[in-house]
């Protein structure tokens, strides 16, 4: 939503010159853009979180280790997915990282093919992530504008009380909560009761 | 019996009751005669002195008199009973029972009664006391138990076997062993039962020894018993001859320890002693491989890569000949970088097992670099090489004098990584502070070596590290003193510790 | 007896070790008791399963090679029964794409064989006190 599937960038971070410029080529073969990092520190200094695409990162550097860039990218909440590779049958890494979110972790040498299914699955679900977000944000920016008895309407209402019990509830006329209600309906831009509910269980979804 | 009855038939009247009443008087057992209804109508002198009565208090008292309570309110139906249906509880049987004093006291008794013939049904009862009997049963039992606990509470097995090899006894630690109860034990076939198919004919040859030639010695055999799971425990028994009071061999007593854990544990601590002795060579070897992996596995992977692009982009034929031209260049300069690395760990092996021979240090620790580079990473710790232009040769085996040296790296390496709170430096040199030697200096920025441990450092086992074993610096030092040069150490003034050993210089043949 | 045991508290609830191998369910064992947990051993997955009814496992340890299926289908067939118990799966082999997929299918952690004692029993404890 925020960004179109052009914009989708395949982050590279590898000490190894050779290692990086053959992935970045293998990305560029199947026309997908890249951009690679020699370093965790040189990818964090240009990362922007509003950049949609996937994070291939090996897990042994000097310096920042891939897992300690995995850490930082964390505290952040980056949407990011990362695809760890590594040269070592790690297993123990291989664990750690999985446990803290990493997509997948792959072991060098792969195969093209294997690399390339990760990377459009890491893709879809930073697409899918990103859509939810900002539908999300979208929604959380209609509900700012409602006002406090709006909302207090809106989340009787998406409990399922009749207009009845919520003017019982608030002590006000039934009158007056259709036109709370009716004011809900058209600031939150939903054209149902089960649109609204729908708004209201993805505004409390976990980021 | 019979003569007696014979010598009284042919007396006179007189003579007989004399003889008879003589005989009363002298029976040490209480004698006593009573009729159908209980009442006691002769007893002799016996009788009163046992029972605590003068003499003829008894006489026309009932029975009942001389037994306690639940006898004493029954027995008239006793005999009551007998006299109706003519079964005899007593009668001719005789029992153990219980008889009371005159002062109420107890005490136990055999009783035997039959009865008298005639007309009117009279019984005449014989009374031992069996105090003292019972008495020393009491202790044989006593005595019996504690033995018996002294055997159950043995931390050994005991097992005693007849003379044809049947159970006759084992104390509870053989019925935890063998995993059975007691009665599943006793009287059965000890080794056709509990000892493995395999062993049965030497044990037997064991117990037939012991019971034909009474041997007693105290020599320990090992063997193996059967356990109700089918499993195995192996025992150390001590077999002695079983001997009754005439010296006849009856049987054999053995003593057996469960000896499997403790076994277990031998074998475990001899492979444990197999693997220290092989570490120094599995260590070096082992990291080569992974070194060797590693610098192989990064050229390889940017070489699939490369290619792999390059097929898919000829399939799309969307390429640039330009980036075709320049992914084939990289994959040819990868396939060199992987010769390479395989080059240098080709003359590293190759030098294995040759002897001493001159030298250069510097090339020596340079061919180490893959293996000290790939600890460094991990624990990303800066890596220094000072290495001069020029070095004088020394004489040494390389591959010995290249262990110590990854040794002390990693060693540099291993206290860097224990205390992970700065970037840390590891600084190798190579210096010919005279003519005569070269020394080799390995230098970490870590806390250095602990005052306590300084003295003892070159010593097998001592370890700072938290899962070290103290062997790599014991067999540096050997290594070093062997080229007749010295390994030493000392804490660096701002931080961690410097080692360092001097090797003499390959004297130079003199030119003709 | 079931429903008492169901509703213990998670101090008595067993950690179950499914593994073909005698010494490992042995060490484990061990191991496990000497620290306070109560264990049960299985010598496969569907004796672990025959006995399920009557157990309150708060945690289980997996061998990655059981009797006619491996530990990870083994956890795929608990799933599909409806069960979730917190599982460590256990490998003699080290291989990075089983332990991806163990993670991946809800394996609380992979552990090669040898094990660290002190490293299986905080896992063991930190599932433990989670429940």
């Amino acid at each position: 939503m925020l960004m179109g599937d052009n914009n989708r960038i395949v982050f590279i971070v590898d000490d190894d010159d050779a290692v990086r410029d053959s992935l970045s080529f293998l990305m560029k073969s199947i026309g997908i853009e890249s951009r690679s990092f020699a370093s965790a520190t040189e990818f964090l200094e240009f990362y922007d979180d509003n950049i949609a695409g996937c994070l291939v990162l090996d897990i042994r550097m000097p310096g920042m280790s891939g897992l300690e860039l995995q850490d930082r990218l964390n505290e952040i909440n980056a949407i990011l997915p990362i695809i760890f590779i590594t040269g070592h049958g790690d297993v123990p890494m291989a664990v750690e990282a999985l446990k803290k979110g990493a997509l997948d972790f792959i072991q060098k040498p792969f195969r093209d093919q294997d690399l390339i299914d990760r990377i459009n699955h890491a893709l879809d679900q930073d697409h899918d992530s990103r859509n939810i977000l900002s539908e999300k944000r979208e929604i959380l920016d209609h509900m700012d504008q409602l006002t406090n008895r709006e909302k207090e309407v809106m989340e009787l209402v998406v409990q399922g009380n009749p207009n009845k019990i919520i003017a019982a509830d608030l002590d006000v006329s039934q009158r007056t909560v259709e036109i709370h209600r009716a004011r809900v309906m058209e600031k939150m831009r939903a054209r149902s009761l089960a649109q609204l509910v729908r708004m209201s269980i993805t505004a409390n979804s976990d980021p | 019996m019979n003569d007696t009855r014979n010598v009284l038939a042919g007396m006179s009247p007189a003579d007989a009751e004399k003889h008879l009443a003589a005989l009363l008087a002298a029976a040490v057992n209480a004698i006593v005669i009573i009729d159908g209804k209980g009442i006691i109508e002769f007893c002799n002198p016996a009788t009163e002195k046992l029972f605590g009565y003068g003499e003829g208090d008894l006489n026309g008292k009932s029975i009942n008199l001389l037994m306690p309570a639940p006898d004493r309110d029954a027995h008239d139906r006793y005999i009551q009973h007998y006299l109706d249906t003519g079964e005899a509880r007593i009668i001719g049987i005789g029992r153990e029972s219980v008889a009371q004093r005159k002062d109420g006291s107890l005490f136990p008794i055999d009783l035997s009664v039959g009865r008298v013939i005639g007309d009117e049904p009279r019984f005449v009862g014989i009374i031992r006391d069996i105090s003292a009997q019972k008495k020393a049963e009491a202790a044989l039992i006593q005595e019996r138990d504690r033995s018996r606990s002294y055997l159950e509470v043995a931390g050994v097995m005991l097992l005693v076997l007849d003379k044809g090899g049947f159970i006759d006894l084992i104390n509870r630690r053989g019925c935890e062993i063998l995993d059975r109860q007691e009665e599943d034990l006793l009287g059965k076939p000890w080794i056709d039962g509990f000892i493995p198919e395999n062993q049965r004919s030497e044990v037997r040859k064991v117990f037939k020894h012991v019971i034909e030639h009474g041997f007693e010695g105290y020599e320990t055999v090992e063997g193996l018993v059967l356990t109700h799971t089918g499993g195995t425990r192996l025992i150390a028994w001590q077999n002695r001859a079983l001997r009754d009071k005439n010296g006849e061999i009856i049987g054999t007593l053995s003593s057996g320890t469960d000896i499997t854990d403790q076994r277990n544990a031998d074998i475990e601590a001899e492979e444990t002693r197999q693997r220290l002795a092989q570490v120094s060579r599995v260590t070096l070897l082992g990291e080569m491989a992974a070194g060797l992996a590693h610098e192989i596995n990064q050229p390889l992977t940017a070489i699939s890569t490369f290619a792999q692009g390059c097929e898919r982009m000829l399939e799309a034929s969307n390429s640039k000949k330009s980036d075709l031209r320049n992914a084939l260049k990289q994959i040819s300069v990868q396939a060199q970088r992987a010769a390479k690395v395989i080059n240098r760990m080709r003359n590293f092996v190759r030098h294995k097992d040759s002897e001493r021979h001159e030298v250069d240090l510097k090339e020596l620790i340079h061919d180490l670099h893959v293996l000290v580079e790939m600890d460094a990473r991990r624990h990303n710790i800066n890596l220094v090489y000072e290495l001069p232009a020029e070095l004088p040769l020394v004489m040494a085996d390389p591959v010995q004098i290249q262990q110590v040296v990854l040794n002390l790296v990693r060693n540099a390496v291993d206290a860097c990584g224990e205390c992970e709170d700065r970037q840390h430096t590891i600084i190798i040199r190579c210096l010919s502070p005279n003519p005569e030697t070269v020394r080799v200096e390995v230098s970490d920025s870590a806390t250095g070596v602990p005052e306590d441990m300084a003295d003892n450092l070159f010593t097998q086992f001592v370890t700072s590290k938290k899962d070290g074993i103290g062997l790599g610096l014991s067999i540096s030092h050997t290594i070093i003193g062997a080229h007749g040069g010295t390994l030493s150490f000392r804490n660096n003034d701002d931080a961690g510790a410097l080692f360092f050993f001097d090797l003499p210089t390959a004297i130079e043949e003199p030119e003709c | 007896m079931i429903s008492k045991s169901r509703t213990t508290t998670p101090a008595n609830r067993l950690v179950c070790i499914i593994n073909a191998d005698p010494n490992i369910r042995k060490k484990l064992g061990v191991l496990l008791k000497r620290s306070k947990h109560q264990t049960k051993s299985f010598a496969s997955g569907s004796k672990f399963l025959d006995k399920l009814e009557a157990l309150s496992p708060g945690c289980l340890i997996v061998g990655q090679d059981l009797p006619g299926q491996t530990g990870l289908e083994f956890m795929s067939e608990l799933e599909q029964r409806g069960y979730s118990f917190p599982t460590i799966l256990l490998s003699r082999k080290s291989n990075v794409s089983i332990a991806v997929r163990a993670i991946r299918q809800g394996a609380a952690d992979f552990v090669e064989i040898p094990w660290v004692d002190r490293k299986l029993l905080n896992t063991v404890d930190k599932l433990m006190r989670k429940q």
